[in-house]
């Protein structure tokens, strides 16, 4: 039968519909898409990226990436972009002409294209061929159960544009760019940028030559004809410098100096720099460089982690910079053109800036090279004042040179002396904000909060540079994880001291209400006494018994409060001997436990129970905190109410315990720690009709406020196991106080 | 004649009222009531007026509220005022010297007084405690002031000799030193002198012994029927009738030991037998019948009472006491105060006492040692 072919062998064939899949899976934000072509731009030589963006505010806008790079002819078109993994950067890691480590990421530029819109137009040309390479590709023919070997994308010679390099242009965008989203881009590859001084003059004089590897990405948006540079190293590095230091040697061989700032009050005059050198004997010293003329140099000054300096930059784009100043930094050296190595490099400090940084006082005005992108173009086209070294690295240190390095570190020296006064003035007048600010406390906390909103955007931005490896996704969740828990700690930390707050004050009314009080005592006892004396009828005897009765428990409670609040302003650390605050404590509830029938029971076990030095007045917070607490479960089980203190010693270890039982309504098991949490409260939610005193009940802080006075100092504070008849125990161990201790304090 | 008492306070509301009526009751003390004033207005009115006054009674806190309901403070404190008033008797003999009484709202005066502000006061009070605590009852604080006012009265008109003052037969039987102490004290303003007599004579325990002393010295139950008959006919000639010596009963514990040896028995000392052998000797030689003798109490040993547990209030021998602390700079005519070993072990009072002397902890800690097994927690 001839429906079975006779096989021998089969090979794999790819589905279209793969080219598809593996865009989107491969390539996951546009942003990453574009900054990998950006990439590929690079690897193949570009120095200058133009992406424009024509019309895409909204979906189906057209995206333009224009670059200088070397370009594909038809072969490497074919081995290269057209197939799919293809191998040449395993067999070319390095670019051909700047050897450039290559950026982007293996293979997927076909596929950022993809990304990004429906279809694609390649124009390529190398500087070798006659004809510029078009290709048109509509990624919707890549449908699914088709072969891809049968999707024919068309191919036409046009004319070149341009002597070398590639125009990818795909339009239909699926996504519109806004200029966030753009600037973003623009920092993904910001690291690649290697900055090109080179002068309008020096173009002008037909001098300048692109034989050193620079490159640059600028991002235009393309409206009605209108151009709008969104991003590109003059926005995006140059503008947002602090201060623009900028000076020259002019045709008479004088020097100038100016520093610039759109954020610092700094003088805009022009600094005369001046040589102070005698040249010989008989002459007096001169200010003018005679062996240099027609030099100029410019540099974008930046001060690191001061975003408050500036205006118009953020935190982030600061950091930046300030990675990007670690490889181009510094102060470059062209000479008619030419780029002199190796001035400027990042190893680099022909200038000794970085020296001299190093031992400077004044680090408000930091001076190394990774501050100043920078560079010096002396125009010397005769040749008669430098000379390059033989081997081409660097120039002979001549006369010349040497007043080359005196210029520029004096013109430095200038511009240190003007800034620091700019910057002196910034950081008065942020103090002086900072100072007007009244609601400090307030604004700390705002800004705590703020802190950690910011943290997870940084680490939002950060993270999303290779934002598809496995690796990076999980340490970013990790990451924004941690900042979670983090604010969701600090929430609850602001709510208890909140809480806190409204309670200290409390306090503190209580403390003046009370000493008022005080004053009412010795009236009404001094008026009960005159009564005592008279003949009164049996019913005035015992209103005058009732009423005596009843001033003593108001005097009472008023008493305690009396001395808690006293006992408060003593901030004195003493050790504290147990039996001898329970015995205060109990003296001072004295009436109250009357008033409640309260069986109220002390044991003590063991002699010279004395804590670590304690403040006396946490015990009177420790004591009513459980004494409260302990009434409480009382009444809510609705029995005669029991109280036992028991102190006593823990031999190992050192420490003195106190418990605090009660036979009220106890803790369940499950509750055992949770009671001592912030807000924990068993008080179910109050109805109307709930009494005042169930009301000013459970802050559920009571116990919180006892963990947190006794790990203060080192104790344990639990849960622990009642005594027959009692339900509830509390268990307080504390460190015992030192001999030492004892001896220091004359206990 | 009601006594004229001045008092000063910067009260509102008339609070004050209340604590007047409190102290004229019984119609022997007459409150003047006056809101402190500018510093030189007060002292001009004091100068001028002391003359009708026998007391002032200073309120502590005199700068914190208006004194004409305006916007004027006194601009001192009670101690301030009585400073100056002491200072300006001092430097005019003919001024009348009175009794000045402190007393403040604040919980923790005493403390916050230093000792040159103490001894300005006859005596100090806490509001929180007038007509609260025991001690200071308004039938307790009206005794007090008169017995103030009139021991100022004596010594004003008495001879400023031992002997008038102290109006004891035997001077001979008091402790010298104190004599010469005395004659010293004498020639000094009357404030200084009662200051000294009352806080350091009569109200610690020296050659002039309390009711409760005397009732553990001779080992006898002030419950007992024949006490009474006892100290007041039988020992009449010991007591002391010296200044101050009304309101407070008070005996001269040297004329006591000579009794016991000239009436009762001169070859068994007193300090050294039990108070049942006292007792036994007391019924044979005066004939009384219902004298009941003291009882050790707690853990004491010994039934040699001498003196008197500070803290609860019965008799121990000063075998069984333990010494409190800061006694160490007393006049040798005074005597020491203790405590009971179950004090010192269970401190049941919150009072002043505070510690025992340095000397006495290593005895402390070998009790505790001994009673440590019976503070032992069982198993739970």
């Amino acid at each position: 039968m001839d429906t079975e072919k006779q096989i021998e062998s089969i090979s794999f064939s790819v589905d279209a519909g793969l080219v598809n899949r593996l865009g989107k899976e491969l390539v996951g934000k546009p942003e990453t898409a574009l900054s990998e072509l950006v990439k590929n731009a690079y690897d193949a030589d570009a120095t200058v990226v133009d992406v424009i963006f024509k019309n895409a505010d909204q979906i189906g806008g057209t995206i333009i990436i224009d670059d200088d790079g070397v370009g594909m002819d038809l072969n490497q078109l074919e081995k290269g972009f057209m197939r799919i993994s293809s191998t040449d950067k395993l067999h070319s890691p390095k670019s051909k002409k700047f050897a450039r480590s290559k950026a982007g990421r293996k293979g997927i530029g076909r596929f950022a294209t993809q990304r990004l819109g429906q279809s694609l137009t390649i124009v390529t040309q190398t500087v070798n061929s006659d004809r510029a390479i078009k290709v048109t590709i509509n990624w919707n023919d890549f449908k699914v159960d088709t072969d891809i070997s049968l999707v024919k994308n068309r191919l036409e010679y046009v004319d070149k544009t341009k002597s070398e390099g590639t125009t990818l242009i795909i339009e239909n965008a699926w996504e519109y760019w806004s200029e966030a989203t753009v600037t973003r881009v623009y920092r993904y590859v910001s690291d690649l940028f290697q900055p090109n001084y080179i002068s309008k003059k020096a173009l002008e004089l037909k001098v300048a030559n692109k034989v050193d590897s620079t490159f640059k990405v600028s991002f235009v948006k393309v409206e009605n004809g209108q151009h709008k540079v969104i991003a590109d190293p003059n926005t995006m590095l140059y503008n947002k410098a602090l201060a623009t230091i900028e000076g020259f040697i002019d045709d008479n061989h004088d020097g100038y100096c100016q520093v610039l700032s759109n954020s610092l009050d700094v003088s805009k005059d022009i600094i005369p720099i001046l040589h102070e050198k005698q040249y010989s004997k008989d002459e007096p010293k001169s200010s003018k460089y005679k062996n240099l003329s027609n030099v100029h140099f410019k540099a974008y000054y930046f001060i690191y982690q001061r975003d408050q300096y500036y205006t118009g930059i953020t935190k982030q784009e600061l950091a930046n910079i300030q990675k990007l100043a670690n490889e181009q930094g510094g102060i470059k050296l062209y000479r008619n053109g030419f780029r002199v190595l190796p001035y400027g490099e990042s190893n680099d400090d022909w200038l000794l800036m970085d020296k001299r940084n190093f031992y400077d006082s004044g680090v408000n005005i930091p001076f190394g090279n990774r501050n100043l992108f920078g560079f010096v173009e002396i125009i010397d086209q005769k040749g008669e004042f430098f000379e390059e070294t033989a081997s081409r690295e660097g120039l002979i240190e001549n006369d010349a040179f040497i007043e080359l390095i005196t210029f520029l570190n004096k013109s430095f020296e200038a511009a240190k002396k003007t800034l620091r006064y700019g910057v002196e003035a910034i950081k008065n007048k942020i103090k002086e904000e900072r100072r007007n600010h009244d609601l400090v406390e307030s604004e700390s906390i705002q800004t705590t909060i703020e802190k950690l909103f910011a943290l997870e955007r940084s680490v939002n931005d950060i993270l999303d540079f290779n934002d598809s490896s496995a690796g990076n996704i999980e340490l970013k969740s990790s990451a924004l994880r941690i900042i979670r828990e983090i604010k969701a700690d600090f929430q609850s930390l602001i709510d208890e001291l909140g809480m806190l707050r409204v309670l200290a004050s409390l306090g503190l009314t209580i403390g003046e209400f009370t000493h008022e009080v005080i004053q009412f005592s010795p009236s009404m006892m001094g008026d009960l006494s005159v009564l005592d004396n008279q003949n009164l009828n049996a019913e005035g005897i015992r209103s005058l018994e009732n009423l005596r009765r009843t001033i003593r428990l108001f005097t009472a409670y008023t008493a305690y409060f009396n001395a808690t609040v006293s006992a408060n302003i003593n901030r004195e650390l003493r050790p504290q001997q147990l039996t001898k605050v329970v015995l205060h404590f109990k003296n001072i509830i004295d009436s109250d436990i009357q008033k409640q029938n309260l069986d109220f029971q002390t044991e003590t076990y063991g002699y010279e129970l004395f804590t670590l030095p304690m403040h006396s007045s946490e015990w009177s917070s420790i004591l009513f905190n459980l004494y409260t607490n302990a009434k409480k479960a009382i009444r809510r089980q609705g029995v005669a109410g029991k109280i036992k203190v028991i102190l006593g010693r823990v031999e190992i270890g050192s420490k003195v315990y106190i418990e605090f039982l009660d036979n009220g309504d106890g803790i369940p098991e499950e509750n055992r720690f949770k009671v001592f949490e912030p807000f924990f409260t068993t008080s179910s939610p109050l109805g109307f009709e709930a009494t005042d005193e169930e009301k000013l009940g459970g802050t559920g802080l009571g116990l919180k406020i006892v963990k947190d006075i006794v790990q203060t100092y080192g104790g344990t504070v639990e849960v622990g196991i009642p005594d027959p008849d009692y339900s509830t125990c509390i268990r307080i161990e504390l460190p015992e106080a030192t001999s030492k201790d004892k001896e220091r304090y004359a206990v | 004649m009601p006594y004229k008492i001045l008092y000063i306070d910067d009260t509102q509301e008339e609070l004050e009222k209340g604590t007047i009526n409190g102290l004229e009751q019984g119609g022997e003390i007459s409150i003047i009531f006056s809101k402190p004033n500018f510093w030189e207005t007060q002292l001009d009115q004091i100068k001028s007026t002391i003359k009708d006054f026998d007391a002032i009674i200073l309120d502590l806190r005199l700068n914190e509220k208006s004194f004409d309901g305006g916007a004027n403070f006194a601009k001192y404190r009670g101690s301030s005022l009585a400073q100056e008033l002491r200072t300006l008797s001092k430097e005019s003999p003919t001024l009348k010297d009175y009794p000045i009484i402190l007393v403040s709202a604040d919980q923790y005066m005493e403390e916050s007084l230093d000792q040159t502000s103490h001894d300005l006061f006859d005596l100090i009070i806490k509001k929180s405690h007038i007509g609260i605590k025991k001690n200071c009852l308004y039938p307790e604080l009206q005794s007090r002031i008169k017995w103030l006012i009139q021991g100022y009265n004596n010594l004003f008109q008495a001879e400023k000799t031992p002997a008038a003052t102290l109006n004891i037969e035997n001077l001979g039987l008091i402790d010298f030193r104190f004599i010469e102490e005395w004659k010293t004290q004498l020639t000094k303003p009357i404030h200084v002198m009662a200051g000294f007599f009352t806080k350091k004579v009569i109200d610690k325990p020296s050659f002039l012994i309390n009711e409760l002393t005397l009732s553990a010295r001779l080992g006898v139950r002030l419950d007992s029927k024949d006490w009474v008959v006892l100290k007041d006919k039988y020992l009449i000639d010991c007591k002391y009738k010296g200044i101050f010596s009304d309101t407070y009963d008070r005996w001269i514990m040297p004329a006591i030991s000579q009794w016991w040896e000239e009436k009762i028995s001169n070859n068994e000392s007193l300090r050294v037998i039990s108070s049942s052998r006292r007792v036994e000797l007391l019924k044979d030689t005066l004939g009384l019948k219902s004298l009941t003798p003291l009882e050790k109490q707690g853990k004491s040993r010994s039934d040699s009472f001498w003196v008197i547990c500070k803290a609860r209030g019965y008799a121990i021998d000063t075998t069984d006491g333990f010494t409190l602390a800061k006694q160490e700079h007393i006049f040798p005519w005074q005597e020491r105060e203790y405590i009971s070993i179950d004090e010192a072990l269970d401190q049941s009072i919150e009072e002043n006492w505070n510690l025992v002397a340095p000397i006495e902890k290593d005895r402390l800690r070998s009790l505790q040692e001994i009673y440590k097994k019976s503070k032992t927690r069982g198993q739970k």
